[in-house]
């Protein structure tokens, strides 16, 4: 009995593992190797890269000499740098709250947290749209209330406004998220070194950074990592809200990318800027992994 | 038991005899006797049968103003829909609804296109697309199928037709102007403007006694109606789309004083900020409501800013061709929409029906009731309902001969894109003029 | 009595806490849900109105009136998602027993093929999916968007519950092993049952996720309404009635509702699901 079992768990597990290798296969592997395949023909108007004429590098180059694209690039940088930043410093400081607030509240307290995630990018875009207007928007009013302004900003058409706009619009959910990360991590921080640290008579600052910070970098760090990504990826928030925004001043690498394949109709060109979206993000993430390599420990 | 055999076997016998068939001389002859006439019954018999024909939808993508009529007759997917019924009872037709903005519009078809999808079987088509959509064979040419076009002008079905291929059933086409305010105007002792400046200088005049008015109105936002005001501006200070040889010349001297000028209407308040956000109808809402000494708009308002239900300014406003500099063309922007059969259509038989309908008098005089002018068939502009619906007609003579398409290119979404984001940069201050306008340039020239 | 007054400072400091929280977390809700309440035509009257001078459940009836039937694409996102969640959850609790539990040489090539997947930004795949997808000839269907949003899953799903199979105790396993159950029904009789928590954390996120996902479902439903999910309906409203915001609110409240819910009620699960990927490792 027991020999049988051990020559079929192999083979079991190769039969567990198949569907997921096969989903993987289909949608993201194919996709990825047919993308690079037409970033090497001119596509206009048709996908029909088998009779369409080769171009090799053509398309890589024209992106290269469009000076929207490096205009994109560096606004998705900006994008990222900028909102990951507030968003972990928002997200750190309400995952902190959950601590300090009377435990019977803690739970209402996240639940109130949790709800900026569990709306939907898209339908995001479109309430901010809302919040945003120039007219009768809450944005725009609460400011002119609190006397900050004279009449209500043109957050989304000003151009030196939408980049901020579309910032804030995509932390307000992100927030949420790194958020709950965070808690997961500060959670994990044994009470009695807290408490240790309250007799010792550390204040709060010292206590936050002595010992919680240290303690929950391996979160910190890995959380920075997915909220990166994502950042660079983000297109539902631009998407919806501003479209690119007024000019191309919002547009991020996938926003533009997008409109060549179903605004424009240019697969390869299209192609050419998804992968190069696809290497920036890759180097950084494999950039990034190996700096903090050394700050977790990985599981066997 | 062995008594039983023999009778089944002789009752089966008896019974296979009966059934089976007895070919005998006699019933041979008596076929061939069969009369002529009767296959002739019988053809007329499968005639009948094919008769009511099955129940087909063609569904038409539009965006929201063909369910508007401005005029005192049904919104035009109504008059679509009731003439339709009526010739051809089988086909439903349905509608799919379009984003509003122009550019939205284009890719949702680009979509649906590229998909090979059946579910549109007609679409509306802006004009300027005409190139893109003929080159990529994405209309099914209608040459031979809609007779109706012998009624139209020519003109109307060449601005919807590629190297010859005829793509599209127009039922509104439009020209471009400068409406004012002519009481304005007297008052101040001021001439319609011919030129840019002095368009300004009666502007700057009267707004200074009337401050809570708008100089000059027109619709900056990034949307596809800058590509006409700017086109317009372009032309009227001499400039030209593209040199000779095929350059792009946005940004020769005369480009550059165009857009400088739009920017510096904003700049010095003789049009206000907001333009940079609005679309036609905010710009026309302004004027109409008596809010503004000037707006650049389509000539078919002119239907009903005499309408006092609708208009704050009946009676006290006029039209002119868009001023031009000394040098420059005055230059209306043509603009237009016309149906076209999607080639991926799975009835093309029923699309061409109902495009057919389309084409009819009874239609193009639906749209011209309901929208106003212009539309193509010939005789329409003479008809007595049409002109009762549409008083002033008359007015826009005035400005058909400064007509002016807008830049003809394959890859026009692009070439638009490029307009919008390159002079919305410029006019809400984020890139000076020369640098928007070569970035411009060298954008189009890079396109293939 | 100290004691008392520190505790009520206590109470004081939270919710004060608490209602800055709120404000930065829920304003937003409460201003598009006071819009979705307003009668249409009064949202842009000046001054601005916090609290509706007229109200009126009519946006509401318009939403769900033949014009944009709303329930539609909230029935097409609950079949999809639930449809998601099922498949995903076979998918990548099977896969990720593999990586976590069985004898296998290629656990750790696995693992990276899988999580470089997971790195790949949607607009890479989106063009060659889409005509795969055209030529299966299911686009504008739900299956064209149930099938990839299954693979989409697999990174997150498979992490997910690799850490958490990871996290059990053996000896259930071991004893089953013991006793001659072939490795599938040590699955599915011993782990499954044990994994209750973890496949619900996993659960909940890919219905969530799927439920989110954009660009897909804008992209196969052609923006047609046949085959449209809820973000993709929200979307085109938003477009197409770019000045009725009464009635776009209503619609965003309406497409809310299920997720908040859900998010709520899940709560617990959702937050170890979220955090088993960050924390655990």
């Amino acid at each position: 009995m027991r020999q049988r079992l051990r020559l079929r768990e192999p083979a079991v597990a190769v039969l567990f593992i198949v569907p997921a290798f096969i989903g993987l296969a289909v949608f993201f592997y194919y996709p990825i190797g047919q993308t690079m395949i037409f970033s090497l023909f001119d596509l206009d108007h048709t996908s029909d890269w088998l009779n369409a004429p080769f171009v090799g590098l053509g398309n890589y180059l024209d992106v290269m000499k469009s000076r929207q694209f490096w205009l994109s690039l560096r606004f998705t940088f900006l994008f990222s740098a900028v909102s990951v930043f507030l968003q972990f410093w928002i997200g750190l400081g309400m995952a902190m709250a959950t601590f300090a607030v009377v435990p019977r509240l803690r739970g209402v307290l996240r639940a109130i947290i949790i709800i900026p995630w569990a709306i939907p990018q898209i339908v995001q875009a479109a309430m901010w749209k809302w919040l945003y207007n120039t007219d009768v928007g809450l944005i725009g009013d609460l400011l002119v209330r609190a006397g900050l302004v004279g009449r209500p900003p043109l957050f989304l058409a000003d151009p030196r406004l939408a980049m901020g706009a579309v910032i804030f619009a995509y932390v307000w959910k992100t927030a949420s998220v790194t958020s709950i990360f965070l808690m997961g991590g500060l959670a994990m921080v044994p009470d009695h070194l807290i408490d240790a640290a309250k007799v010792d008579g550390a204040r709060t600052w010292m206590r936050f950074w002595r010992i919680t910070v240290p303690l929950i970098m391996p979160t910190i760090l890995v959380t920075l990592l997915f909220r990166t990504r994502d950042a660079l990826r983000a297109f539902d928030i631009i998407y919806g809200l501003t479209g690119g925004g007024p000019g191309t001043q919002t547009d991020v690498l996938s926003s533009f990318a997008y409109k060549f394949y179903f605004g424009y109709v240019e697969y390869g060109l299209g192609s050419a800027y998804a992968l190069i979206t696809f290497v920036l993000i890759l180097a950084l993430s494999l950039f990034y992994l190996k700096r903090i390599q050394p700050h977790l420990q990985f599981r066997s | 038991m062995a008594k039983r055999v023999p009778i089944i076997l002789i009752t089966l016998t008896l019974i296979l005899a009966a059934c089976g068939p007895a070919p005998t001389p006699e019933i041979m002859e008596r076929t061939v006797e069969v009369p002529v006439e009767q296959t002739v019954e019988v053809t007329t018999v499968v005639e009948q049968t094919v008769a009511p024909e099955e129940e087909t939808d063609v569904t038409l993508a539009y965006g929201r103003f063909i369910n508007v009529s401005f005029g005192p007759g049904p919104a035009p997917f109504e008059a679509i829909k009731n003439a339709v019924e009526e010739q051809y009872p089988n086909i439903d037709v349905q509608l799919n609804m379009t984003p509003d903005s122009s550019s939205a519009w284009h890719d949702s078809l680009a979509v649906w296109i590229s998909a090979e999808d059946p579910t549109v079987d007609i679409y509306g088509m802006d004009t300027p697309w005409v190139k893109e959509f003929g080159s990529a064979e994405w209309a099914v040419p209608l040459n031979d199928k809609i007779p109706e076009f012998d009624n139209y002008a020519q003109s109307g079905l060449d601005v919807f037709s590629h190297e010859g291929n005829r793509l599209g059933v127009p039922v509104w086409g439009s020209i471009s102007g400068l409406f004012y305010r002519a009481d304005l105007l007297d008052e101040y002792g001021f001439e319609p403007p011919k030129t840019f400046d002095d368009l300004v200088e009666a502007a700057e005049t009267i707004t200074a006694d009337n401050p809570e008015l708008s100089g000059f109105v027109w619709p900056g936002g990034k949307e596809e109606s800058l590509v006409m005001v700017w086109a317009s501006m372009l032309y009227g200070f001499g400039g030209r789309y593209f040199e000779d040889d095929g350059d792009c010349a946005f940004n020769s001297t005369e480009g550059i004083a165009a857009v400088t000028f739009m920017k510096d209407l904003i700049d010095s308040g003789v049009s206000p900020r907001e333009v940079t956000a609005w679309d036609s109808e905010a710009a026309r809402t302004r004027f109409a409501e008596g809010n503004a000494v000037f707006l650049w708009h389509n000539v078919d308002i002119v239907t009903w800013l005499d309408d006092e239900e609708r208009s704050g300014i009946a009676g006290q406003w006029g039209l002119i061709p868009t001023p031009a500099q000394p040098g420059g063309r005055h230059s209306g922007v043509t603009g237009g929409f016309a149906f076209a059969i999607n080639p991926y259509t799975d009835d093309m038989d029923a699309a061409v029906k109902v495009m057919r309908v389309i084409a009819s008098e009874e239609v193009q005089k639906a749209f011209a009731i309901a929208w106003g002018p212009v539309q193509y068939y010939q005789g329409l502009y003479n008809d007595p309902e049409v002109l009762e619906a549409n008083p002033n007609a008359d007015a826009m003579n005035a400005v058909l001969d400064t007509a002016l398409n807008r830049p003809p290119s394959e890859d026009y979404a692009q070439v638009s894109t490029i307009i919008q984001e390159e002079i919305h940069s410029v006019i809400t201050g984020i890139k000076p003029v020369e640098t928007a306008l070569n970035d411009a340039c060298s954008r189009v020239d890079a396109l293939d | 009595m100290r004691l008392l007054g520190k505790q009520r400072l206590k109470w004081v400091y939270s919710i004060g806490i608490i209602a800055l929280i709120s404000l930065f977390c829920l304003a937003p809700l409460y201003w598009i849900v006071i819009t979705s309440l307003k009668t249409p035509g009064t949202e842009f009257r000046k001054p601005v109105e916090y609290w509706p001078s007229s109200f009126s459940l009519e946006s509401y009836g318009v939403i769900l009136g033949p014009q944009f039937r709303i329930q539609n694409a909230i029935k097409n996102s609950f079949i999809v998602s639930s449809a998601v969640t099922l498949g995903a959850l076979l998918v990548t609790s099977l896969s990720a027993y593999t990586i976590a539990r069985l004898r296998f040489k290629y656990k750790i090539e696995s693992l990276i093929l899988i999580q470089l997947a997971g790195m790949v930004p949607p607009i890479v795949t989106i063009a060659p999916t889409f005509v795969l997808i055209r030529s299966m000839g299911l686009l504008q269907t739900l299956w064209g968007l149930i099938i990839p949003n299954i693979a989409y899953n697999i990174p997150i799903g498979t992490w997910l519950m690799a850490a958490y199979f990871a996290g059990l105790p053996t000896d259930l396993e071991d004893a089953a092993r013991v006793d001659g159950y072939p490795p599938f029904s040590t699955f599915w009789r011993v782990i499954i049952p044990l994994a209750a928590p973890g496949l619900f954390s996993a659960g909940v996120l890919a219905f969530l996720g799927s439920w989110g996902e954009f660009m897909l479902a804008l992209t196969i439903s052609l923006g047609l309404p046949s085959a449209q999910t809820v973000p993709v309906a929200i979307l085109t409203f938003s477009q197409r009635h770019e000045l009725q915001w009464a009635w776009v609110s209503a619609g965003i409240v309406l497409s809310l509702l299920p997720v908040v819910v859900m998010v709520l009620i899940f709560q617990k699960w959702v937050i170890k699901g979220l955090t088993a990927g960050a924390v655990k490792y």
